[in-house]
This record gives structure tokens, C-alpha cells and sequence, in this order.
């Protein structure tokens, strides 16, 4: 296997981390730039368009809305090269907080050592060897995304960050500039994946990196569901995660993306997702988001075809210190498309939860059907909810109902369950796990627990 | 009325005193003032009545309310003619105040209007109860923002924002009701919705005797007597029915 | 032995005191009735014995098995053996039936110093439970209280009831929202919980109940405060001549 290249960004406030940065370089510039992709051996479109979002980024603000971003001190990222084989850590350099959370959360031990970034690939286990099979004969191509360029380059470039354009925002840009890694997925017409596909399936999974690149392109007719990321406390992961998820939903075809993803407490979570809909297909985006010190995350849903719908399920939990700034983006662009979210937002000891929503119906979008349902749970006096969405209806004929509800848990539901022996702590946690139901029931089941006692140890404040 | 006053020039009203007063302003029979600030000492209890009924090139438009300690007021803006400023309506609630506010945009050709609206829970037992609702045809296109603010104080505080859409035509409206919630003991909601007459009631409605344009006539009647409903005086109220209905 | 000891319960909520001075008792194996007029504080007194949070003790004392329970949180009083059904059982959304019991069950359990049931065993238990109440087994899937009729409700509350197994068992008007069958469902699922080795204490305003519930004593409150107390014959003369008579 080529040698991988790891790239690695500190984010610099106040401390100096001088004595393990060999062979380090200040500064994202078009010689860096260059390096990256000569080293990965990419086509030489690949390399334009890097250059090209470099320029970009150089020159685009930071979003003027939004949560404070001004302790990312962009100019001051460092990167530096590394084998991948002089990079495995052991077990035991892991820290024990993050240990005991695994084990909180029942994790098979296996399972932890991937995401603790230390794990053996699962090339070895007989589901994996299965899955692989049957995909041959399917024709699916499920692959590391930086392997699927070398592979597949007339696949990947008529869809490459066409759907998550590099002028989109500032991150955007970036990723366009630095992004490796991440899974290709592509599903041919008519084919139905009953299974969910999961991220830590696919070779290489090293635990994720932080501008990973994940292209799914779903033909006319086929079916699949993909998740992303697990619940547990991402180690290893450096605080700037500016990646990109582009989906693409044809004809009749019907696509779940689900995304559990829990970040450490330092980390600025600021991807990019979208999905274009084409002719009566269907997307739905289902995600649960916890920690990270700010998390900004719109799932986009463009709506093209006649037809088309789209459902966002989401949960976020803002504990203390933490900021989710999260919701939905649907533009319905063409005749009788419908979308339907509904997100649940619960904010704790002082964390700030987010609902920013943007529902846009075009002029040509006559007979959408568009219903909203947001509620946030403030679970104490310094705990904040806002609700900020944006319906743009250039259409008469359009249906639109949005309802949003704020408030703490009920005291009476509280004194109900404690009534019948359950902790306060517990009562609590169990009102919440009831308040987000719509959404975890969506989940395969190992997603939903996990979700659930996420909640709990949020709920706790014990999650390392 | 107990106290009716048809405001002309002044700026600054504060209004005290045990008796309601009513307060009209009528672009068609007075000046249109670009600012004007209201100040209601405790427990005072006040109608106000915004109609804008007569194109004017104004500058900027800004109401601002500062609502004392258990004092009620009734807000009605009625808009008419179209407004190309950018319009704000700033409301700052004390303890156990009250605010009731009505909205009504009744646009068709190429009438505009861009709104900011405030509502700032600043304290305790506070109470606000916001409807927007707008009957856009042709190219109208309306553009509201409403921002309802909780602030930490203002624990047990109950406000909702209801707004809905009437489109014809090419109109188009964009609406964002937002919620900026910062304490948790409190009721705090808002819609937005389009509607229309489903195929089956119009249907059944023209099965009783009713024409399209009758149809449509009766609805924008319903949508005007939602708008001043609870107004004191009757007399203008009944005023204001036969302007929208002159409008239609 | 005193079960349940009140001494000069004062109870307000906000600025206004609901209970004055309130003392009574309720001795192991009794089944005690509280009646009166609605606003005399007969349900105020069923939750400030539960530890409701609405409600301040203002003076007085709470003493259950030996144990002054004045301040205690709600799950200690449910794991020291009280139950409370409540008159309007809590509708949860998103709460399962089946992993609630189960939860509460296990709590009790523990709290009571016990080994905890294995989900089989307590399933085992849940059946037998619900083929009493006549309920169909497809319940527990269903969320709590939810879309419950008034009487489904009840039985909701009798479920626990049974699972709780508590040693004073207090109801909230239960019989309030039952028609005739359901009523008598109920009635007898009391019946099978009351033991020598346990008691009741039932608010209610209605007789309809007593059918089902033989009273040791009865006692009537007005106004906050016990205006007289008795014996079952209390009961059939308030039933005759209304509670004007004896306030």
C-alpha cells in the first residue's frame, strides 16, 4: 500500500508545541498544497481544484453570523508529515477517562481500539470479508475516498464537490484545498442494501481524520443506508474538523445517511452536508450531536426533481461550555417536493443550543409540502435555546406548517417518575431520552442504546 | 374611549395614569413620523393603532415600546401601502407586563415590506402574545423578522408568535419567527404557516350559492376581523373592516 | 403500630396555606378513607405525602415506619413503601411502557437492599399482573399513558401499583373517570393488594369506591383540616345527608 500521509493540524492559542513538530511548515500555501497531492499521486484535475479552493479560501471571511469563532487562529496552522506506521499508539497511552467512557458505553473492546485510533483494520473480520463479496457481485464500490480517486476518477469527477461547492464558505474552501481520506460510496441502479453500512467497515479506518471527504452517489432506484461515527468521545482527533459529506439521490432512489457523533471538549466541529434529490427519490439525514466546544452543522437537502422529498431527524445536546449550532437547509427547487424536520435541541449547565433552519421554496416549486417541528428542552437558568428559521416561500401554492416550543422538564412528569422509585437523575434522564424518541427509534438499535446513554452520561456530566 | 388621542408630531408619549388610553396613528390624516418612542409607567393600560394607508418616502420607521412593570398594551399594525424603508418595532417588557400584538399586510401589485420585530422579556411573569398575518397577491412580497427575546430573568414568562401566509399570483413572503430563549422556567412558542382553502372546502362553499371571488372575499373579511379583534373602541373598529374591505 | 403518623401538618403553596395543623394516623393493616367537599385539601394531602415539589411544609411532621419522611425526596418515600396512584396519571411521550416498569421495579429493588429480578423473571411477573387487570399483553410496547382512555390510565396505575408491591398504598380519587366495568376492575385489583400486612389510605369523593373498599375508619376534611373522623357508618351518613352535615 502507498504510503499514507498523515496530515496534522494544531490549532495554536497560547502554547507552543514546538518540541514534536518535525519537519513542520507555518501556514496553509500552495506549496503545502501541491506536496499533499503529489504525495497522494492525484490526477492532475484533483490538484487544480485544490489550488483553486486554496484562492479561494485565502480570500473569503469568516461567516459574520453564527457561533464565535474567533479563537480559531487559522493563520497559525501547522502541518507536518508523518509515516503512517511511525504513528500507532498503544492501548495503554490512551487516557483513562476515555477508557472508562468506552466502557460506560458497553463499546466491544475491538470497537474502542478503532476509535481510539489504534486499531487493527477489520479486514480481518468475517462480516467485513461477507460484506466485501457480496458487494463485488453487486457491483457496489464501498472505498477509502483518497484509494477511490486512483480507482475510479470517472466515477468521482463529474460529482466531486459539485454538491458542496468550494465557493460555499469559508470551510468549504479549506476543505477543498486540504481535504484526504474519507469513503467513496457508490450504489448501482436497482441495487437495495438491507444491511446499514458502517463507516469503521471500510479499510484503513483509522479513527476519523479531520477533512475527510465522503462522495455517495446512489443510481436510479437503488437503496442504502450509511453511518457515520459512534458515540463515544472521539480521541486522537485534532480540533478542527472541516469535513465534507456530498450526496447524490437519483431517480427513484432512496438514501439514509445517520450520523451519531460525539467530539472532545476543545474541538470546532464545522462540516458541510448536502445531498442533491433528484425525481421522486428520497433522502434522510438522521444525526445526533454531542460535545465539541462549537459544533456548526446544517445538512442541506436540494430538492431538483419533480417529487422529490426529503426528511432531517436531529438531536443536539449543548452541555456545558459547548455550543451546538445546528438545523437544516431544504430548498425545494422543482413541482411537489415535500421535506419534513424535526429536531430536538437539550441544553445543559450553561450550554447554548442552536436551531438554525433555512426552508426555501422556489418559484418553481408548486405544491410543496414543507413541515417543521422543532422543540428545545432548557434543562437549567443558565442553559440557552435559540430558534432562528428562515422560511423564503416565493410560491402561492406552497404548504407550509412550522412549530417550535421552548421550556424545562416538567415538574410534574419529574415527581411522577421518582413517585415510582426512579433517582431524580434518572427520572430526569428518562424524560429526555423520551423527549428525543421521534429521532432515536430511527436509529438500528446499537445506534439508538448508545444514543440513550450518551444522554444519560451527558445528563450526569460525567463524559470524559 | 377614555382616553383617545389621534398623535400627530410627538416623539416621545408616556403614557401613566389609572384610565386605558387609546392611541391612533393614520398616515392618511396625520403626519407620518419616522420615530416614535412609547414609554408605559407601571400597571398602565394602552390600545395602539398603526394604520398605513398612504404611500409616504420616508426615511425609516421605527416604534419602540417600553413596557413597565404590569402594564398591558394592545399593539395593531395595519400596512396597507407599501413602505420601501426598512421597518423596526422594538417592545422591552418588564415584570408582569402584557403585550398583545396584531399584524395585517394586505399587499398586491408591487407592495414591499421589510420588518424587524423585537420582543424583549427582560423580567419576571411576563406575557406576549404576537400574530402576524399577511394576504399577498400579485408581486407582493413581504420580508418579517420577529425575535422574541427571553432574558435569564424573565423565568415563568409565556410568549408565542403565530404567523401566517395568504399567497397569490407571484407574491412571495419570507419569514423568520425566532425564538432567543435564555431562561427555562417559561412557555415559549411559534408557527409560521401558509394556508389555503382546501379544494373540498371551496367545494362545499360554492355548493352553498358562493363565487370564487365571494369565497375569497370572506376570507379576507375573516382575516380582517382577526386582526382587531379585542379593539376598545367599536366605532373603529368598524372603521377599520370597511377600509380592508374597501381594500380588497 | 402506626404505619403513618401525621402531627400538625401545616402544608402552603406559594402564600396560601392549603393544610392547617392536619393530624392523623394510619395503623398497619388499615384501610383508611379521606372525604370532603372539593377545594378541603383531600388531594393536596395524597401528594405532600408523596413528596410533591409544589408544595412547602410549613410546620408539622411526617413519620412513616419510624421514620421521619417530613423531607425526604419522592423515590425514597417509593422505596421506604409508599405509592401514590395519581388522579391524573402522567402522559409521557417517547417513555416505553415496558423498559419504565422495569426501571422502577429494579429501583425499588435495590433501594430496598433485594437482588435485582432478571428481565425474564420480571416479565414472568408483568404477565401475571396484566392478565388480572385484564390488560392485553401488547401494552407494554405502548408509551406511557399516552392515548390512554381514563380507564386504561387507571389500570396503568393499578399495574404499578402491584409491581410497586408498597406497604401503604395511597390513592388519588381513584375511581374518578371509570365507568362501571372498569370500576369494578379496579375495585377488585384494591381487593387483591389489601393485606394484613399492608394499608390504604383513599381520597375520594365519590362512594362509588367503598363497594370495594371495606374503610376501618373515615375521616373528613373541610377547609384544610379534619372537620371529623369515624367509623364506615361516617360514610353511609355522608351518603345520606350530604358533608353540610357533619362540617
Amino acid at each position: 500500500m502507498a504510503e499514507d500521509l498523515k496530515l496534522h493540524n494544531s490549532l495554536w492559542d497560547d502554547y507552543n508545541q514546538a518540541d514534536y513538530m518535525a519537519q513542520t511548515k507555518s501556514g496553509l500555501d500552495e506549496a503545502l498544497v501541491r506536496r499533499i497531492s503529489a504525495e497522494k499521486e492525484e490526477p492532475a484535475w484533483m490538484l487544480v481544484k485544490r489550488l483553486e479552493s486554496l484562492k479561494i479560501f485565502q480570500e473569503k471571511a469568516l461567516p459574520a453570523w453564527g457561533p464565535d469563532l474567533s479563537r480559531l487562529n487559522l493563520d497559525k496552522i501547522t502541518y507536518y508529515a508523518k509515516a503512517m506506521e511511525g504513528q500507532a499508539q498503544s492501548w495503554e497511552d490512551v487516557p483513562t477517562d476515555i477508557k472508562n467512557t468506552f466502557d460506560k458505553l458497553g463499546i466491544p473492546k475491538a470497537e474502542q481500539e478503532v476509535l481510539a485510533g489504534v486499531g487493527a483494520q477489520y479486514e480481518s473480520t468475517v462480516v467485513y470479508h461477507n460484506l466485501k463479496a457480496e458487494f463485488k457481485r453487486q457491483g457496489v464500490i464501498f472505498e477509502d475516498m483518497d484509494l477511490a480517486l486512483k480507482k475510479h476518477p470517472k466515477l468521482v469527477e463529474p460529482y466531486f464537490m459539485k454538491a458542496m461547492p468550494n465557493t460555499l464558505h469559508k470551510f468549504a474552501a479549506l476543505h477543498g484545498a486540504v481535504w484526504s481520506g474519507g469513503t467513496f460510496l457508490y450504489i448501482p441502479a436497482g441495487v437495495k442494501i438491507k444491511e446499514p453500512l458502517q463507516a469503521y467497515f471500510r479499510m484503513n479506518a483509522k479513527g476519523m481524520g479531520q477533512f475527510e471527504h465522503t462522495l455517495i452517489i446512489v443510481e436510479s432506484g437503488a437503496q442504502a443506508h450509511y453511518i457515520e461515527g459512534c458515540s463515544a468521545p472521539r480521541y486522537g482527533v485534532d480540533s478542527l474538523h472541516a469535513g465534507g459529506v456530498e450526496i447524490y439521490v437519483k431517480d427513484g432512489a432512496r438514501f439514509r445517511y445517520s450520523s451519531v457523533e460525539s467530539w472532545s471538549k476543545d474541538a470546532y466541529n464545522l462540516n458541510t452536508k448536502r445531498a442533491i434529490v433528484e425525481k421522486k427519490a428520497h433522502m434522510e439525514w438522521v444525526g445526533g450531536n454531542f460535545g465539541s466546544n462549537v459544533t456548526m452543522l446544517y445538512p442541506c437537502s436540494i430538492l431538483v426533481g419533480e417529487e422529490a422529498s426529503a426528511d432531517h431527524l436531529g438531536v443536539a445536546f449543548a452541555n456545558e461550555g459547548q455550543t451546538q449550532d445546528t438545523g437544516a437547509k431544504v430548498i425545494h427547487a422543482a413541482k411537489d417536493t415535500s421535506s419534513n424536520i424535526v429536531m430536538k435541541s437539550i441544553s445543559k449547565g450553561g450550554g447554548k443550543a442552536i436551531y438554525r433552519g433555512l426552508v426555501e421554496v422556489g418559484p418553481q416549486a408548486e405544491g410543496a409540502a414543507v413541515s417543521v417541528k422543532c422543540d428545545a428542552l432548557i434543562l437549567d437558568e443558565l442553559s440557552v435555546s435559540d430558534t432562528i428559521p428562515v422560511m423564503k416561500i416565493n410560491n402561492p401554492g406552497a404548504t407550509i406548517a412550522h412549530e417550535a416550543s421552548a421550556g424545562k422538564i416538567n415538574e410534574e412528569d419529574l415527581f411522577y417518575l421518582r413517585s415510582r422509585g426512579l433517582k431524580e437523575a434518572e427520572a430526569a434522564a428518562m424524560l429526555v431520552n423520551g423527549f428525543i424518541e421521534p429521532i432515536t427509534k430511527e436509529l438500528p438499535l446499537e445506534y439508538s442504546v448508545e444514543m440513550n446513554r450518551m444522554v444519560e452520561l451527558e445528563m450526569e456530566n460525567s463524559v470524559g | 374611549m377614555n382616553n383617545f388621542l389621534e398623535l400627530q408630531a410627538e416623539e416621545e408619549i408616556k403614557l401613566a395614569g389609572s384610565r386605558p388610553s387609546l392611541l391612533i396613528e393614520r398616515w392618511s390624516q396625520s403626519p407620518a413620523l419616522a420615530k416614535r418612542k412609547f414609554l408605559l409607567e407601571a400597571g398602565v393600560e394602552a390600545s395602539y393603532l398603526l394604520i398605513v394607508d398612504k404611500p409616504v418616502e420616508i426615511g425609516a420607521l421605527e416604534r419602540r415600546w417600553l413596557i413597565g412593570p404590569g402594564a398591558k398594551v394592545n399593539l395593531y399594525y395595519l400596512f396597507l401601502e407599501p413602505l420601501k424603508t426598512e421597518i423596526k418595532f422594538i417592545h422591552d417588557i418588564g415584570a408582569g407586563a402584557i403585550v398583545n400584538s396584531n399584524s395585517l399586510f394586505l399587499g398586491d401589485d408591487n407592495d414591499d415590506w421589510h420588518i424587524q420585530a423585537d420582543y424583549n422579556f427582560q423580567d419576571r411573569d411576563s406575557f406576549g402574545r404576537v400574530k402576524v398575518e399577511a394576504s399577498l397577491r400579485e408581486q407582493a412580497h413581504l420580508d418579517y423578522a420577529a425575535d422574541m427575546n427571553v432574558s435569564p430573568a424573565a423565568q415563568k414568562s409565556d410568549t408565542r408568535v403565530d404567523m401566517r401566509l395568504y399567497l397569490e399570483g407571484k407574491a412571495r413572503g419570507q419569514v423568520i419567527p425566532g425564538l432567543n430563549i435564555a431562561a427555562n422556567d417559561v412557555k415559549a412558542g411559534h408557527s409560521a404557516s401558509t394556508f389555503k382553502l382546501a379544494p373540498e372546502d371551496l367545494f362545499y362553499l360554492q355548493s352553498r350559492g358562493l363565487s370564487p371571488a365571494d369565497i375569497k372575499k370572506m376570507l379576507s373579511l375573516s382575516l380582517a376581523k382577526n386582526f382587531i379583534q379585542g379593539f376598545p373602541d367599536e366605532v373603529l373598529s368598524k372603521e377599520v373592516l370597511d377600509l380592508i374591505s374597501v381594500n380588497l | 403500630m402506626d404505619l403513618l403518623l401525621v402531627k400538625n401538618l401545616s402544608v402552603s403553596a406559594g402564600d396560601k396555606e392549603i393544610l392547617h395543623e392536619l393530624s392523623f394516623s394510619v395503623a398497619l393493616g388499615e384501610s383508611v378513607v379521606i372525604m370532603g367537599p372539593n377545594g378541603s385539601g383531600k388531594s393536596t394531602l395524597a401528594k405532600v405525602l408523596m413528596g410533591h415539589p409544589d408544595y412547602q411544609i410549613t410546620g408539622g411532621q411526617i413519620i412513616f415506619r419510624d421514620k421521619d419522611i417530613t423531607v425526604a425526596k419522592p423515590e425514597e418515600r417509593a422505596a421506604a413503601g409508599l405509592f401514590l396512584a395519581f388522579q391524573e396519571p402522567r402522559e409521557i411521550a417517547g417513555l416505553e411502557l415496558f423498559p419504565f416498569l422495569f426501571d422502577s421495579y429494579k429501583s425499588l429493588q435495590v433501594a430496598r437492599g433485594q437482588d435485582a429480578d432478571s428481565v425474564f423473571a420480571f416479565k414472568t411477573k408483568l404477565d401475571d399482573e396484566l392478565s388480572a387487570l385484564d390488560i392485553k399483553s401488547d401494552w407494554s410496547n405502548r408509551h406511557l399513558n399516552q392515548d390512554f382512555s381514563g380507564g386504561e390510565k387507571k389500570k396503568a396505575e393499578l399495574l404499578q401499583l402491584a409491581l410497586a408491591n408498597p406497604v401503604l398504598a395511597i390513592f388519588d380519587e381513584i375511581d374518578s373517570g371509570l365507568d362501571v366495568d372498569a370500576l369494578e376492575i379496579a375495585g377488585k385489583a384494591i381487593q387483591r393488594f389489601k393485606n394484613s400486612d399492608n394499608s390504604l389510605l383513599a381520597v375520594t369523593h365519590y362512594q362509588r369506591v367503598l363497594k370495594y373498599i371495606k374503610p376501618d375508619r373515615v375521616l373528613v376534611m373541610s377547609k384544610g383540616r379534619i372537620a371529623q373522623s369515624g367509623g364506615p357508618e361516617l360514610a353511609a351518613r355522608l351518603e345520606k345527608e350530604g358533608f353540610a352535615s357533619v362540617i
